[in-house]
Parts: C-alpha cells; sequence; structure tokens
C-alpha cells in the first residue's frame, strides 16, 4: 500500500508509466499456481517455470515473449524511476533488431475471481480510515481499499417487499454477515484476516422505504455489526496465521440507496460504518499500539466504477453459489 | 475525541429505529466526506492500470510495448 502513495503517485513515475503498458496482479497466485501464466511469468523473472516460496513483489518491465528488461522491490520513486528508465533503454535497443513485439505466447488462467464480477448485481468499492475524532477533522492516514460483491439474486434481500413509504425490512442475514466477516476489517495498514462465522456477534441492518418516485425507491438502511475472536479459531481463509490473534471490531452503520424496482438494480448505494477495534494480526501494522484498547476505525462504501473489477480479498469464503471456485 | 468515536459503537438494544447517537442520516455526508479518499490519494488511479497479468500481456502485444508489471501480496489496486 506504501507504493500507491510514494511511488504511483509520483508525477514523474505516472509520466514515465506512459512508455509502458501498466498492469497490476496478486502475486502470490503467480508464484505459486500451475497454471500456464503463472509458470509464464516465473519463467520470464527467475529463468525457470517451478513455484517460489518468499514473496516477488515488487515492479517488473518485461516483454511480451518472455525477456525480462527491468526489476526492483522499492518504495522509493527515485529507484523506481531509475529502474524503468534502464527497462526503456534496454527495450529500445531491443526494438532495433525486433521492430515488433510478439504476442505472449501463453493462454488465460481456467480460474480468476474476477471471472465471478456480479455485473447485472452490486459491486461495491469499500474505504477504511483510522478514526480519531469527529467527521469535521481532518481524516488520519493512510486510506486502503477493497472490495463486496453482491449477485443481483441477493439484491432483493437488501428491500423491502412494498414501495410504501415507511415499509421497512431486515436485510438478509447472508449480506449483513458478508459484510461484518469480510469488509469491515482492520486492514487500514496492511492486509488482515477475516472474521470466522464462529466470531460475529452481532449483525444487524435494516432497510426502510423513505421515499418513491414512480418506480424509483429511497432506501434508508442503518444497523450494527460485531466480530470478536480469541485468535484461536484459524478461520477459512487460506493464509492462518501461526499465533492467536485476539481481535473485535464493532459498528454502526447508515446508508442510503437507490433502488430501480423495476429492473432490480441499484442506482446508488451508500454505507458509512463507524466503530471500535481491539488488537491486531500478524501484517496489519498494528504492532506498535496497545492490543486491549480500543481505537476508532471508519468504513465507506459505494458503488465502484464499473471498469474497477478487483475482486474482494475474502471472495473464496462468500459460500456463494455464484461465486466460481476453482477446480 | 476517541470517546466520542466509541460511544457511537456502544451496545444498544436492536436497532428498530435509526440510531439516535450521533450516526443518522445527516451525519452520512459529513463522514462519507471524512472516509472517502482524497484527489491526491488517489493519484496512482491516473495511471491506466490493466487489472491482470493477462490483460497487461495482450495490450502491451497490441500496441508493441513493454509491460509494466506491478505485483503485491493482495491486489494492488484492491487490499494489499
Amino acid at each position: 500500500m506504501v507504493g500507491r502513495r510514494s511511488v504511483w503517485s509520483d508525477a514523474r513515475v505516472i509520466a514515465a508509466s506512459a512508455s509502458f503498458v501498466p498492469a497490476a496482479d496478486e502475486v502470490w497466485r503467480l508464484q505459486q499456481n500451475d497454471d500456464p501464466e503463472c509458470r509464464w511469468f516465473r519463467s520470464a523473472v527467475r529463468g525457470a517455470p517451478d513455484a517460489v516460496a518468499g514473496s516477488m513483489q515488487g515492479t517488473y518491465v518485461l516483454t511480451t515473449d518472455g525477456e525480462l528488461l527491468g526489476r526492483i522491490n522499492s518504495a522509493n520513486p527515485e529507484h523506481v524511476l531509475k529502474m524503468l528508465d534502464g527497462a526503456l533503454s534496454k527495450w529500445r535497443s531491443l526494438n532495433r533488431e525486433r521492430p515488433r513485439a510478439t504476442a505472449p505466447i501463453i493462454t488465460l488462467p481456467d480460474h480468476r475471481w474476477e471471472d465471478s464480477y456480479p455485473s447485472d448485481g452490486l459491486a461495491l468499492e469499500r474505504f477504511a480510515r483510522d478514526v480519531n475524532g469527529p467527521a469535521t477533522d481532518a481524516p488520519s492516514r493512510p486510506v486502503n481499499q477493497d472490495a463486496v460483491w453482491f449477485a443481483a439474486g441477493e439484491l432483493p434481500g437488501f428491500v423491502p417487499s412494498s414501495g410504501n413509504v415507511g415499509a421497512v425490512r431486515d436485510v438478509a442475514p447472508g449480506l449483513i454477515e458478508r459484510l461484518t466477516r469480510f469488509a469491515f476489517v482492520d486492514n487500514v495498514r496492511g492486509q488482515t484476516l477475516p472474521f470466522s462465522s464462529k466470531a460475529v456477534r452481532v449483525a444487524e441492518l435494516k432497510s426502510e422505504v423513505t421515499a418513491v418516485n414512480e418506480k424509483v425507491w429511497t432506501l434508508r438502511l442503518w444497523g450494527r455489526t460485531t466480530a470478536e475472536t480469541d485468535g484461536s479459531d484459524p478461520g477459512e481463509a487460506y493464509w492462518k496465521s501461526n499465533r492467536a490473534w485476539p481481535r473485535s471490531l464493532s459498528t454502526n452503520i447508515i446508508g442510503e440507496a437507490r433502488w430501480d424496482a423495476t429492473r432490480e438494480r441499484f442506482l446508488s448505494f451508500e454505507l458509512v460504518a463507524i466503530g471500535a477495534r481491539k488488537g491486531r494480526t500478524t501484517f496489519n501494522g498494528r504492532h506498535r499500539e496497545q492490543n486491549a484498547a480500543p481505537h476508532g476505525i471508519g468504513f465507506f462504501l459505494k458503488i465502484a466504477p464499473r471498469d474497477h473489477r478487483v475482486a474482494p480479498t475474502y471472495i473464496n469464503l462468500y459460500g456463494a453459489a455464484w461465486v466460481k471456485m476453482p477446480e | 475525541m476517541l470517546a466520542l468515536v466509541l460511544s457511537l459503537v456502544t451496545p444498544c438494544a436492536a436497532p428498530q429505529e435509526p440510531p439516535a447517537d450521533g450516526l443518522d442520516v445527516a451525519a452520512l455526508a459529513a463522514w462519507r466526506e471524512h472516509l472517502a479518499p482524497r484527489a491526491e490519494e488517489q493519484r496512482w488511479r491516473e495511471i491506466p492500470w490493466r487489472q491482470t497479468i493477462g490483460e497487461g500481456l495482450r495490450d502491451a502485444a497490441t500496441a508493441a510495448r513493454p509491460m509494466l508489471l506491478w505485483l503485491m501480496n493482495g491486489h494492488p489496486l484492491g487490499c494489499t
């Protein structure tokens, strides 16, 4: 995440990136999986397709026929710029001999979580920050983001059955549980673990029709969540901590949405959840804190731009039939 | 100020009504403004990132340019 703030927000790096085709991806799959794309990457970078332990995080410049032109893992924009300059020089040198790039000789993977993108559902982006005072204060930094997805068939679970002002419903339990376990987690400073289903103490969300304009219903949402674990339950995530990290996170939620009752889609959807967290996990950057003390945290969710399709971190744990799982 | 924040999550009865503890619809806009990323926190989005290595390779081949590939534990454009 620090790279977003330091390297990729630097105007010189942004300008330099125009000489390349920029792409971003999750590194663990590329290090470990056996599909042709992952083997291609490892062969290009390491000269052999074997799976790699450790971490291959960083920035690479590659030709489409698998030549590595540059590589660095740095949060220093000067160092990254130097690597990019060198890689571009190599590319120009190559191009004198080989003026056209060759198409990559790989096939797309059989499975990516992005394959489950709910085109006609609700794809939310979720932002998280520490909260140390009232909303009028300057926001603390950093902000981190993730996504939460709901399929089209799940959306009526957010909506009262009648379009009468004042109609109220409890949002379907599975939907608020998804937010509680996977969205309302402390990854403000870095990756963390989700809450297991056993950790959910409170997951309540109500939805009320507050206005109706022809077939568009305005909804108010409100509720609360609490998840708490002593850390002994390893949970269902791929990655398991080798230590038990006791932690909890509670929120109060408020939100507004506009529902197109004809098309059964949301035209807008915004939630704010303000709460308190305790504890830490291995990599979430809270090692300098008093773990027993509560700290403020806030989340903001809204509909993601349609071209942003990066999958939610814990989509593999949704337990929903519409999520395409690997073979 | 933390006390104010924590007061928002004091356990209360099941929410049959919108919460009366300060987190109401009127507060939504203020908190949204507070929590949403600022423009300077989103500058990295000015780069036209392809969201998978496959898209990057495809477009690099089409454009006859090298691919700049940014890899992190956790997707760099999502939660990392």
